[in-house]
């Protein structure tokens, strides 16, 4: 895709929309939408998503938590969730206006209560790139290759935010896995490398789903970001978003 | 018996060397080894020869005798029998790395084994990271976290499934899960659940604790299933890693084959290197800096510290330490500073002389080895044990507690050389005992030897060496024989060579010097005499000094006309090698008494024990001649006038008689003759040392003040065959304007010096003689003492003290 196309594609692109709940790695989900907003010349906003059944939980008067920590449990006061969710959204409101007025972006942060995984899989309206904060800090190590899964079954609409992607890496070896229809993996690889500008530096293979998945749970070698196209299977998605512990990147 | 005077022949020795023939000192081979040396190289042979515990060997001599030149010439004599010394090297002990490893190797396998062990981890560090990279390995690691995600899933799934169908929701919490009651498939708000009966409450309490309990037990067995996944994985890394590493490591083991303790080494470097596999790998930085790349060299854990590299060396190694501290002997333990700690292991280590002459000979000055802390123990300690253990000094002496390496002990084979003087090998011996036990054979090392034709060819073989060693200019015939007269002087003594090498070189020296500045193509005579006259006059600074006190009265001698009561006697004065002879008046002083003879030098401190000796043995012949069937009853004081830096020895014993002799009969001594002579408790003269400069210092004196052609020295007759004299002397004793006497008796020296003639006992001493007027004197001193002890009883008194000492 040429530079023309992806600046049309830039222009039409409101927002970029980042959604993390108080789970999300901060960190790496920030970065991949402030350089998405800035390759795209869009407006970031930052939705933070609140559990309203957790809420609602806290406020029952034999509401426990049983904590990941030991198996201890605990009273789960409201007071303190209040507090644990409103410390959150406040570090999230920090580094996104750090992050975003270091790079001139305009943004916004917004606090949503609902289920994330309903969010994740509506249409979006205004914005065109959604960013879905995931658990998880897994990082790839000093000599392994830099993963992106891409979830498409056209790659040319993808392009433009791959291209993105593998300047923010920039590390000596990426590996870009593409898991598609088997209907329309045929020359799909070949076609992607080359529209890549057949970079030694990047590779790209097809995947298979349970490799994908098992990519998803891995600690030595994991995915750096996800990337799905709107076209990708929902089903797949649906397997893929359940399994992540990496920043997903939902384009339009 | 009279004095005997002696020719000016009888004072000087000329060396002839009949029976060799040779014009210069090229036409002379050289020795193989120094002349005269035949009981301490057989002592040397010997004791490096037997192969016994306990027979170290002491080389005892003067400085300068060429004890270390023989020592190694001995040394490199040796039949090796091709015996080639082993290489010592420290290894990591992977179970202990508190405690080094020791490797004991053939020559030369130190170093390669070393190299071998650096190569085995830069073939690791490559093919490490790429086995870990391989796609095999990554899937089977994938596969392994991707199961322990979902049973990880699965176990709350399964949870969130019962609790579903209990209407119950497994909700998560910023740091765990909780459960919350459902209705319609939505969480019941706080209100809706105050609104239900009390009944329904209570079971939905119990659904939630009763689930709850079991959400407790799930995370609980979390971190169960991490630690499954963790041993897993380690697994699989292993397996991975045992294959590339045996696959380096089987060369290894196959070029060591036939080495057991190489083979026991590999498998334990082997089995870490497995299990530290990871180690190998890159940093988990994403930045592949340099710095964050393992080096070959920082696996020191893989590293060989070749102690000791004898891959150059053949036959039994011959160490000599210059420099025998307590650390230079037994080795140290280094310390690095990092980041304000001290660190090391086993790299650290390093050798000490044993360990280098480790199978071979180590050669010591005892002299340095006593006055290091600790190092004479620590060599004992070595010895005796049979082997080296390397600790730091304050560890030894439990000066401090810190952690630190405790390499294991290096078996011990090595004889020991110590080179010394003698006052320092019997000091030893005498005073410890483990000095016995470990150093069984002396080699004796001879100042000096016996001056006859076959030892002075032999001599003349020496000079050609040192002169051939050291490149120096041929030494004619006569130069050789001047400087053979010369050793004899400094030995002290005309039927003796002395065996100083050290003076010998020097000598030789300083007239190939004169000899070159004169032009001269050989080293002659002349140019030996220059040399001996020019050492002289550098060295001559004291011996002007202390003439010019005389000859200015400062130090008043007399040399000519007679005084009562006083002597000239004859002192040596001695700064290290260099001996200054000078007169020294003595006088006496003798008064009614009881008897005692004071020697002011003792009672001032300033006299030695032999000298407090001597004047005990004449105050005993004083009374044996004169008193022996009455108490003596005189009280005498001896003193070496104008002498502050302390007197020793008793070579004044018969001076100082015929001084107190002097003053007891009030006999007038000649002041033109000086004396120098012990004495026994019968008046026999005994031999001195220092004859030869005790005469020229007075020589000199009286040279100055103008030879009045009867002064003189009197010696003992038993120190002729000592006299070497120089050459001034010699001619003034040949044209008779000085003169040298011996004496074998005390009364023949006091004879010459009163001129009166001694008298004999068994006729009761004729008048006129020297001992009539020392008896008449006592009878005097005896009557007064009767009047005394007379007029005491007549007044009824206690007898007075005339000599209340």
């Amino acid at each position: 895709m040429n530079n023309a196309t992806a600046n049309d594609q830039a222009n039409s692109t409101d927002r970029v929309l980042v959604v993390v709940d108080i789970h999300s790695q901060l960190v790496a989900s920030l970065e991949v939408a402030v350089a998405m907003a800035g390759a795209r010349r869009a407006a970031l906003h930052g939705m933070c998503v609140d559990d309203p059944d957790l809420q609602q939980t806290a406020g029952l008067p034999f509401s426990e938590e049983v904590m990941l920590l030991g198996g201890r449990t605990r009273r789960l006061e409201h007071q303190q969730l209040r507090r644990s969710l409103g410390n959150f959204q406040a570090r999230f409101r920090s580094l996104l206006a750090q992050q975003a007025e270091s790079h001139s972006i305009p943004w916004s942060v917004s606090t949503v209560s609902g289920q994330r995984q309903v969010l994740e899989r509506t249409d979006r309206e205004a914005s065109d790139l959604v960013i879905v904060g995931k658990p998880g800090q897994a990082r790839a190590s000093g000599q392994a290759p830099a993963r992106i899964l891409v979830l498409a079954n056209d790659c040319a609409s993808i392009l433009p935010t791959l291209q993105v992607l593998l300047n923010l890496i920039s590390r000596q070896r990426n590996e870009v896995l593409l898991l598609m229809d088997n209907s329309s993996e045929a020359g799909a690889v070949d076609r992607l490398a080359g529209q890549l500008g057949n970079s030694r530096n990047t590779v790209v293979r097809p995947v298979s789903l349970p490799e994908a998945s098992r990519l998803c749970a891995s600690t030595s070698s994991p995915l750096g970001y996800i990337l799905a196209a709107s076209d990708a299977n929902r089903e797949t998605l649906s397997h893929i978003l359940g399994r992540a512990s990496c920043p997903v990147i939902l384009t339009s | 018996m009279a004095l005997t005077e002696l020719s000016a022949s009888a004072l000087y020795r000329q060396c002839e060397l009949t029976g060799s023939k040779f014009a210069t000192t090229t036409e002379l081979e050289p020795l193989e080894r120094p002349p005269g040396q035949l009981r301490a190289m057989d002592a040397l042979e010997f004791g490096v020869d037997i192969q016994r515990r306990g027979f170290n060997v002491f080389a005892f001599g003067a400085a300068g005798l060429g004890k270390h030149r023989l020592v190694r010439d001995v040394l490199n004599r040796q039949e090796t029998n091709g015996f080639t010394p082993y290489d010592w090297c420290y290894v990591s002990n992977f179970s202990d790395p508190g405690k080094p490893r020791l490797l004991q190797l053939p020559a030369g396998m130190g170093t390669a084994l070393s190299a071998d062990m650096l190569q085995l981890v830069e073939d690791l560090l490559t093919s490490l990271p790429s086995t870990f990279q391989s796609e095999d390995y990554q899937n089977r690691r994938q596969e392994i976290e991707a199961e322990m995600a979902e049973r990880y899933e699965a176990a709350f799934s399964k949870l969130g499934a019962q609790a579903k169908e209990r209407n119950v929701a497994l909700i998560r919490t910023p740091t765990g899960y909780t459960l919350a009651p459902m209705k319609d498939e939505k969480v019941i708000t706080p209100e809706e659940f105050s609104k239900l009966g009390e009944d329904e409450q209570k079971a939905i309490q119990a659904t939630i604790a009763e689930l709850q309990t079991e959400l407790q037990q799930v995370v609980v067995h979390l971190p169960m299933l991490k630690r499954e996944a963790s041993h897993r994985i380690k697994a699989l890394d292993q397996e991975v890693t045992q294959l590339t590493v045996e696959q380096f490591v089987a060369w290894l083991e196959n070029k060591y084959r036939e080495h057991e303790q190489i083979l026991s080494y590999l498998a334990e470097a082997k089995s870490f290197a497995i299990e530290n596999a990871q180690d190998f790998l890159p940093g988990q930085d994403s930045l592949e800096t340099e710095f964050a790349k393992p080096h070959a060299k920082s696996f020191t854990m893989f590293a060989v510290n070749v102690l000791v590299d004898n891959a150059q060396e053949s036959g039994k190694p011959i160490v000599f330490e210059d420099n025998p501290t307590y650390q230079n002997l037994i080795g140290r333990v280094e310390y690095v500073s990092q980041m304000g700690t001290l660190l090391t292991d086993f790299t650290l280590i390093k050798p000490g002389a044993l360990h280098r002459a480790n199978g071979g000979y180590l050669i010591i000055e005892a002299r340095k080895l006593l006055t290091h802390m600790y190092a004479w123990e620590g060599l004992k300690e070595a010895l005796r044990s049979r082997q080296v253990k390397i600790a730091s000094l304050q560890e030894t002496l439990s000066l401090n507690s810190t952690i630190s390496l405790e390499p294991e002990c290096i078996p011990l084979d090595v004889k020991v050389i110590l080179l010394g003087e003698p006052f320092i090998y019997y000091m030893m011996n005498h005073y410890d005992p483990e000095f016995r036990q470990l150093f069984h054979v002396a080699a004796d090392f001879s100042a000096d030897m016996p001056w006859d034709a076959e030892n002075q060819h032999l001599f003349a073989r020496m000079i050609a060496t040192c002169q051939q060693e050291d490149h120096l200019q041929p030494v004619t015939r006569e130069a050789v024989q001047r400087i053979i007269e010369q050793t004899a002087r400094w030995a002290g003594d005309s039927k003796k060579l002395s065996l100083d090498q050290d003076s010998l070189g020097l000598l030789l020296q300083e007239s190939d010097y004169w000899s070159r500045r004169n032009s001269h193509s050989a080293i002659e005579r002349d140019d030996v005499v220059k040399a001996i006259e020019e050492h002289r006059n550098r060295r001559g600074r004291l011996q002007e000094l202390l003439n010019e006190q005389v000859l200015r009265d400062l130090r008043l001698i007399d040399t000519t006309g007679s005084r009562i009561a006083q002597v000239n006697g004859l002192s040596v004065l001695t700064q290290g090698d260099y001996h200054v002879g000078t007169p020294a008046r003595i006088t006496a002083t003798a008064r009614l008494g009881k008897g005692r003879v004071v020697d002011i030098e003792r009672e001032s401190k300033l006299g030695g024990e032999i000298h407090s000796k001597g004047v005990l043995i004449l105050s005993a012949y004083l009374a044996d001649k004169y008193a022996s069937e009455s108490p003596l009853p005189l009280s005498a004081s001896l003193v070496f006038e104008q002498s502050y830096s302390g007197v020793d020895g008793d070579s004044a014993t018969c001076a100082e008689l015929c001084v107190l002799l002097s003053a007891i009969a009030r006999i007038p001594l000649a002041q033109n003759i000086a004396v120098t002579g012990s004495m026994n408790q019968f008046g026999d003269v005994q031999a001195i040392g220092g004859v030869n400069e005790k005469i020229e210092g007075f020589f000199e004196i009286c040279a100055a003040r103008g030879l009045t052609g009867d002064q003189g020295v009197i010696i003992p007759a038993t120190n002729q065959a000592h006299l070497m004299l120089k050459r001034d002397v010699r001619e003034a004793v040949e044209s008779g304007r000085f003169h040298i006497y011996t004496a074998s008796h005390v009364e023949d020296v006091m004879s010459r010096l009163c001129g009166l003639a001694a008298g004999d006992a068994a006729d009761g001493f004729a008048e006129g003689t020297f001992n009539r007027r020392v008896m008449d004197r006592i009878a005097e001193f005896q009557a007064i003492h009767r009047s005394f002890a007379d007029q005491s009883a007549g007044e009824g008194k206690s007898s007075p003290r005339p000599d209340d000492e």
